[in-house]
């Protein structure tokens, strides 16, 4: 943890407190935690918002510290909390559903394996997006680097994140073909600048919150950013117009 | 970018959910020993 969030995370916007003062404080956050039970499809931000003002911190600080003494409910309760955001933002960053679930469930393994070396439980959520983000670096790499042995998935025109595959059905065909270009100008990026600009401009975070999440200085990131943002509208704007 | 940070945003903002207790009973199948 050499970093920390920035505290203004849409995850720590708290709408309230949560004390845990005594034996029945697990109930009161199993029924908080029911609320996060599987949801209908929902934006990734009102996931967070939702997460944001049920979940404050010191519920996940109580989470976290029975977590780490081995509390697989206190766990499963984390789990519930986090998975869906996790998970939607898992298949933006890679545009597959497939493999976003296999990335999450990489990302809770390793964060419940190590989960005793979380010293603040308020920054779970922080944490895990870390984690989570270099499951997601790690699965780039190796898809790289089985396409460059020739191991790819040939038939896949679009081996990495596809955009315009997530698209909302009913979407304008301007809007695919804008999303398709995007997708065009992303995979012409480093995998640590497409997921840096993703996390900025689909995720939402705060710069704060990219330097955190990819664990990297606030200057390494504006850095990328920038570039990333050059390149993306030097092709947007190369690319004939479908308006 | 910020309009179009947006605009993206909404365009992709729907995700099928996770069926998250079949995936909590893969997870769960990784139990570790604890940590105390």
């Amino acid at each position: 943890m050499r970093k920390r969030a920035s505290g203004r995370e849409p995850w720590n916007r708290s709408g309230g407190s949560f004390r845990h003062e005594g034996p029945g404080a697990l109930v009161t956050m199993t029924r908080i935690a029911s609320r996060f039970a599987p949801q209908p499809p929902t934006s990734h931000t009102e996931g967070l918002a939702a997460e944001g003002c049920s979940t404050t911190p010191a519920t996940a600080a109580v989470l976290v510290a029975r977590a780490q003494v081995g509390d697989r409910a206190a766990q499963r309760l984390l789990y519930l909390q986090h998975v869906q955001s996790a998970h939607a933002m898992a298949v933006r960053l890679l545009g597959r559903s497939a493999e976003a679930e296999d990335v999450v469930q990489d990302a809770f393994v390793a964060a419940f394996t190590r989960i005793h070396q979380l010293r603040d439980g308020a920054l779970f959520r922080a944490w895990l997006l870390r984690i989570t983000v270099h499951e997601v670096h790690r699965r780039f790499r190796r898809q790289r680097l089985l396409a460059a042995l020739g191991m790819g998935r040939r038939a896949d025109p679009e081996p990495d994140a596809s955009l315009a595959q997530l698209a909302a059905p009913g979407l304008p065909a301007e809007a695919h073909a804008e999303l398709r270009l995007l997708d065009r100008a992303l995979a012409q990026l480093p995998a640590r600048e497409r997921i840096a600009w993703m996390l900025r401009h689909i995720e939402g975070l705060e710069l704060t919150e990219v330097a955190s999440a990819c664990d990297k200085s606030l200057a390494t990131i504006k850095r990328w950013l920038a570039h990333a943002d050059q390149h993306v509208q030097r092709h947007l704007h190369e690319e004939p117009s479908h308006d | 970018m910020t309009d179009k940070s947006q605009r993206y945003r909404s365009w992709l903002a729907q995700v099928a959910p996770l069926d998250a207790e079949r995936a909590w009973q893969r997870i769960d199948a990784h139990k570790e020993p604890s940590h105390d």
